[in-house]
């Protein structure tokens, strides 16, 4: 008990502080395990789902894993940064925005992604209400918000008492979840005959092209995948070799979220096969396709999976806010991000109002993606100047313009503009066929890397970008 | 957070700094050549593989 409040203490006091080597926590395994914690949740259902009214299933299973890690193996070759000097990348960042510029994208990164956490919580209540359900006790309607809080209390509570109870938490759970995925795909194919999933494809229009609704589903799985690049290195910072830090996040999310996301499709296409509507709650499918005791043990994984993303993504989100805040207390950030999600949850619209959320940060993540990789393997060439990223007396490199980086705030704004000038994602017009092969997503992140590499050979930019070269020590 | 406190954790950000300056701390290992071989290989397969569906 002590060591875990010691624990506690240090991460919550040096959370911010470069983590040294002697100091780091974790393998290849224990750190795909924590990640995969993260990347399983009941979203990757509604994703599964989603994809599978845009594909057929051969398709379907294309875009979740290979789509997936083509995106993934690329964007997030960066955390080895956060292995090596043991720093989160919005550290690093500071050089790409300026010290206040950072500030301000780590706000809005968080303001448009922990709606994600509000639905975890919706999910979870509906979760245990079905549970209630095959008891026979009726949940009412105004016990759904109190158990979407109970999910956040209890996963903020985890994350509160530090990394210690984070790693037990998903040592259980995530070989569990990974267990339960089995079943659900197994009560799925044995529901339904195997060549009504293997063959499925969506109904479409006469004459549609296929190649659209194709586009539109690796678009999917790159915006899906590409969401976690805010929090990409807290987890990674804490492995012991840079290739077990960057291979525990691609395949954290690449294989055991995307197996989640065609779990979720499996499903779906069963419960469509079955009762004529695809539906992504997985407590539905297992009370409607399961004998009850498979269903009852099934359900309360589901459950407590959302209790494990809520835990995990208050860690890795109160460490990138005190990258930013430094003076915060770790416990009191993950308390307002925890308060944040308990408001969304008595508002009680976050999934009517879901997609507006999703629509504006998919425009944002690439381009925050593409100057991180640009910025650290072309532009500062793997070298940063700490004192500075720690705004340390005396070291004003990355100050900028009264600490806001004009240049790479310019191009996260060229780099949503490239994003919109593809494809409307509220109305689904594609407005440049030639670049929406490139799906919006993946031409706003090789459009913005250009765009901020070509401005980093221009002399006067370079200048301004590049002052901290005196100050590298490391 | 106090001045106190921020000065030590300033003190402790910048001992750890110079620890990582000395010529004898050994960082991680390194993503090795062959780590950006193999990693750029799964890029181009799973490319392969994302270009090949559009064919199914």
């Amino acid at each position: 008990m002590k060591d875990v409040n010691k624990q506690v203490e240090k991460e919550a006091f040096f959370g911010i502080a470069p983590i040294l080597k002697r100091e780091k926590l974790y393998g290849f395994l224990d750190a795909l395990l924590v990640l995969s914690g993260y990347c399983i949740a009941t979203w990757s259902y509604t994703q599964g789902s989603y994809l599978a009214t845009l594909v057929g299933f051969k398709q379907l299973l294309i875009g979740a894993f290979f789509g997936a890690i083509l995106m993934l193996a690329i964007y997030q070759l960066p955390v080895i940064l956060s292995v090596r000097y043991g720093i989160d990348i919005w550290v690093w960042l500071k050089g790409v925005f300026g010290k206040n510029g950072v500030v301000l994208m780590t706000v809005v990164i968080i303001l448009i992604n922990y709606p994600w956490y509000a639905v975890c919580a919706d999910l979870f209540a509906s979760s245990m209400s079905n549970l209630a359900g095959l008891f026979g006790i009726t949940v009412p309607e105004q016990m759904h918000t109190v158990l979407a809080i109970l999910c956040v209390v209890i996963g903020t509570l985890i994350a509160y008492r530090g990394l210690g109870a984070i790693t037990w938490t998903t040592r259980i759970l995530v070989p569990l979840l990974l267990l339960l995925g089995v079943v659900v795909v197994i009560v799925g194919f044995s529901s339904v005959p195997f060549e009504a999933i293997w063959n499925f494809t969506p109904e479409r229009p006469e004459g549609e092209p296929n190649i659209i609704p194709y586009i539109i589903s690796i678009e999917a799985n790159f915006a899906f995948v590409i969401t976690l690049v805010g929090g990409m290195a807290e987890v990674p910072r804490l492995t012991k070799n840079e290739n077990s830090g960057f291979w525990a996040g691609v395949l954290g999310q690449g294989v055991a979220g995307s197996f989640f996301v065609v779990v979720g499709a499996v499903m779906a296409i069963a419960m469509q096969y079955v009762t004529g509507e695809m539906i992504d709650d997985p407590t539905m499918m297992m009370a409607t396709l399961s004998v009850p005791a498979l269903a009852l043990s099934s359900l309360m994984l589901v459950a407590f999976a959302n209790i494990g993303t809520q835990a995990v993504g208050s860690y890795i989100y109160g460490v990138m806010l005190k990258s930013s805040f430094k003076k915060a207390n770790y416990k009191v950030l993950i308390l307002i991000l925890g308060i944040y999600v308990a408001l969304l949850c008595v508002w009680g619209k976050i999934i009517e109002y879901f997609g507006s959320f999703l629509t504006i940060s998919a425009c944002i993540y690439a381009p925050l993606a593409a100057l991180l990789f640009t910025d650290f393997f072309f532009v500062r060439r793997q070298k940063l100047s700490l004192r500075s990223a720690f705004d340390f007396k005396g070291f004003t490199a990355y100050n900028y313009t009264k600490g806001f980086n004009i240049v790479g705030l310019l191009c996260v704004a060229a780099g949503v503009a490239m994003s919109l000038a593809v494809y409307n994602p509220v109305t689904g017009e594609i407005y440049n066929m030639t670049l929406f092969y490139l799906t919006p997503t993946g031409f706003s992140f090789l459009g913005t890397a250009l765009l901020y590499l070509l401005l980093s050979f221009i002399p006067p930019i370079r200048r301004y970008l590049i002052k901290d070269r005196e100050e590298i020590t490391i | 957070m106090k001045d106190k406190d921020l000065t030590e954790l300033n003190n402790e950000i910048e001992r750890r700094i110079t620890e990582m300056e000395r010529e004898d701390y050994e960082f991680p290992r390194r993503f090795s050549k062959a780590d950006y071989i193999i990693t750029a290989a799964v890029a181009v397969i799973c490319l392969a593989f994302v270009i090949g569906g559009t064919f199914i």
